[in-house]
This record gives C-alpha cells, sequence and structure tokens, in this order.
C-alpha cells in the first residue's frame, strides 16, 4: 500500500462530493473523526419522521463493526483485497479520489452496500489509518 | 399534467418472485437520472429498478388488476443518508423539458402545491395519484445534528409516496420531495392492523429539492 500518512483530513475529505463533505464535516466538528463515521453510515433521515416507502431498515450497528473489519482487511494486505489493491498500488503517488472510489466499490461489493453511500467513512477511515501509521493502525 | 406520468416512477427491486414496489422516484435529468428517498432504496443497491411509465394521460383509467411491468435496471448514484435523497441513473432517455428543480425558499406557506406518487405501492398497488394541498409551514429537520429546510404540507401520504415529487404550479418547478410523516415514536407504539395510527394524520414531511443540485 502506498504512503497514506502524509496526506490530511482535509485532502481526504476534499475528493468528495460537497454534500458529502458538508455533512461529513460537520459531523466529526461535532462528535470526532469515528463517530462522525458511525452517524454518517447510520443516518436514514430526520429524527420525528415515519418513513413511507422500503424495506424494513435494518440494524446499523453490526453494520459498521463489519465494516471497519473489511476497511482493515482492505489497507493490512488481506488476501481478499489483493486484486483490488493491486489497483491502487499502480497508482503513484497517491491518487485519492481513485483510493476512495476503488475503497469503496470493494467494501460495498463485500458487505453489500451503494459504493457512495461508504465513500464518505472511507475517506475518514483512511485519515484515521494514515494519521496512526498503517504499521501500528494494522496491529491494532 | 401528462408529463408527470412519463417522470414519475415507481422504484422497484427483483425477487425471486417478481418486483417488489418500494416508492416513488422521478426522473430529473434527461440522461436518465432519477431522484427518490434514500429510504426507498435502502443500502443495499442490487437489483434495483425503476418501473417505465404505465399510462400517458393522466385522465386514463389505470387497470389496478394488471400487475404487467416494464423494469428497467438502474444503479445508484449518489446517496445522502441525512437528508434521506438519493439519485439513481436508469438506462433511458426523456426527450422533453422536465421541470426545473426550485427550493421551498421559493414558495410562501398557503401556496398550492401538487403532489405526485404511488401510494400503497408498497402493498402492490400501482396508481399514479395526484393530490393537491398547500404549504403548512415551513421546518428545519434534524438528523445526527445537522438540519436541513423541509416543508410539511397539509395532506395525508401513505406508505409507497416517499420520493414523490411537490410540484409548484404557479413557479412550474419541483420544489420537494416528499419523506414521510411526523411520528415521535417510530419503531414504538401501538399497531392496528399493521397501520400505526400515529402516521394517520396531515402532518406530511417534504425535504426542499434544492439539496438535490449537489447530487446531479
Amino acid at each position: 500500500m502506498g504512503a497514506i500518512q502524509n496526506i490530511t483530513l482535509d485532502n481526504w475529505l476534499s475528493e468528495l462530493k460537497a454534500y458529502q463533505r458538508n455533512s461529513i464535516v460537520t459531523l466529526i466538528d461535532e462528535y470526532g473523526e469515528e463517530d462522525a463515521v458511525e452517524k454518517w453510515l447510520s443516518a436514514n433521515g430526520p429524527k420525528d419522521n415515519v418513513p413511507f416507502g422500503g424495506l424494513q431498515s435494518a440494524d446499523t450497528k453490526p453494520f459498521l463493526e463489519k465494516f471497519k473489519a473489511e476497511f482493515k482487511k482492505f489497507v493490512c494486505n488481506h488476501p481478499d483485497y489483493e486484486e483490488e489493491r493491486k489497483k491502487l498500488n499502480m497508482e503513484s503517488p497517491v491518487v485519492k479520489a481513485i483510493w476512495i472510489s476503488v475503497i469503496s466499490a470493494a467494501l460495498g461489493a463485500t458487505l453489500g452496500f451503494a459504493a457512495t453511500l461508504l465513500a464518505p467513512a472511507v475517506a475518514v477511515m483512511l485519515s484515521i489509518a494514515g494519521k496512526m501509521g498503517l504499521n501500528a493502525y494494522c496491529v491494532n | 399534467m401528462n408529463i408527470f406520468t412519463q417522470i414519475v416512477v415507481v422504484i422497484g427491486k427483483i425477487t425471486p418472485s417478481g418486483v417488489s414496489m418500494l416508492g416513488t422516484g422521478f426522473i430529473i435529468t434527461n440522461d436518465g437520472k432519477i431522484a427518490t428517498s434514500k429510504h426507498v432504496v435502502g443500502s443495499d443497491p442490487s437489483n434495483l429498478v425503476i418501473l417505465a411509465p404505465h399510462i400517458r394521460d393522466i385522465n386514463a383509467y389505470q387497470d389496478t388488476s394488471d400487475t404487467s411491468c416494464q423494469p428497467v435496471q438502474t444503479t445508484v448514484l449518489e446517496m445522502d443518508p441525512i437528508k434521506d435523497l438519493c439519485v439513481l441513473k436508469a438506462d433511458i432517455t426523456f426527450s422533453g423539458q422536465l421541470p426545473q428543480i426550485g427550493s421551498f425558499d421559493e414558495v410562501n406557506v398557503g401556496d398550492k402545491v401538487g403532489i405526485f406518487g404511488y401510494p400503497h405501492c408498497v402493498a402492490g398497488r400501482r396508481v399514479l395519484t395526484f393530490q393537491e394541498t398547500e404549504i403548512g409551514a415551513k421546518v428545519l429537520l434534524e438528523s445526527n445534528s445537522i438540519k436541513s429546510k423541509h416543508a410539511v404540507i397539509n395532506t395525508q401520504a401513505r406508505p409507497g409516496q416517499s420520493g414523490g415529487l411537490i410540484f409548484s404550479p404557479r413557479l412550474s418547478k419541483i420544489i420537494g420531495v416528499l419523506i414521510g410523516a411526523y411520528a415521535p415514536t417510530q419503531g414504538g407504539g401501538i399497531s392496528l392492523g399493521g397501520i400505526n395510527p400515529q402516521e394517520l394524520h396531515q402532518t406530511t414531511h417534504c425535504i426542499s429539492a434544492e439539496y438535490l443540485n449537489d447530487m446531479i
């Protein structure tokens, strides 16, 4: 995996669409990075609103743990994502938008989630992993 | 009015037993982008379809016994879980002039609005239905501490109408997207024959359509 430790949170978030970036920045300011990921992934519109369509919403807490586990597998060289990682290793230096896109698509395919929904969470997780350093992140 | 028979669609999911109808959506670009609510689609983008229009004339009698449909494969382009909005892409083109996307900023409380959607489609009934009402209030609704512009419209909506469009005849613009109704104890309370009595009122929630502009 390429060097991501020098990329700031703002740099990762700059690759997101405005609607994603604005909301995730507000969530980070309010709750911090890790909780912002959870808030984003578990959000389902305004409170005190009963939706009039769709399937019954699933419990998102187990999903968050699964998301984090799959993200760690991806960045920590698990063989499940070897093919997808090859696409990133060809990109040098790191092309942030491609990293977010490839990881979101790979995790989305595994988890059965829309890649675009995962993208802001992936961007924040890349920042968290980069700040820790991948070696430290992967042994935790 | 007939344009709405061509741009307001059912959002569905292919299942082993056929198409399960999830809610309403509407075409917002000529290359086949469709707006709806995020909760209509859910988080899983697999097997999503829209159903091609089944009538051309809004005054035509819609045959409720006709269960045939033309599903068109659809993918998720953008999804905003905070504002409960979603933009899909179907392999279709629309050659006519689409209504512009507007905002609740452009209307006043008391203004007449039209609603198009498929009430009860989640129960298997496909009837494109028009309702007329007025803006009852402009409100800020909060999701995880983020507040967004909404309106209360003074009519009762039912499951299947989420993702439906709110149209201002004065502006000739789509100004909102129906997302549900006020219910303070979602997931709790009593249910009578599968109906939550707390949903049965005229405080229907819609989000301002302006937020779609950042998603297309």
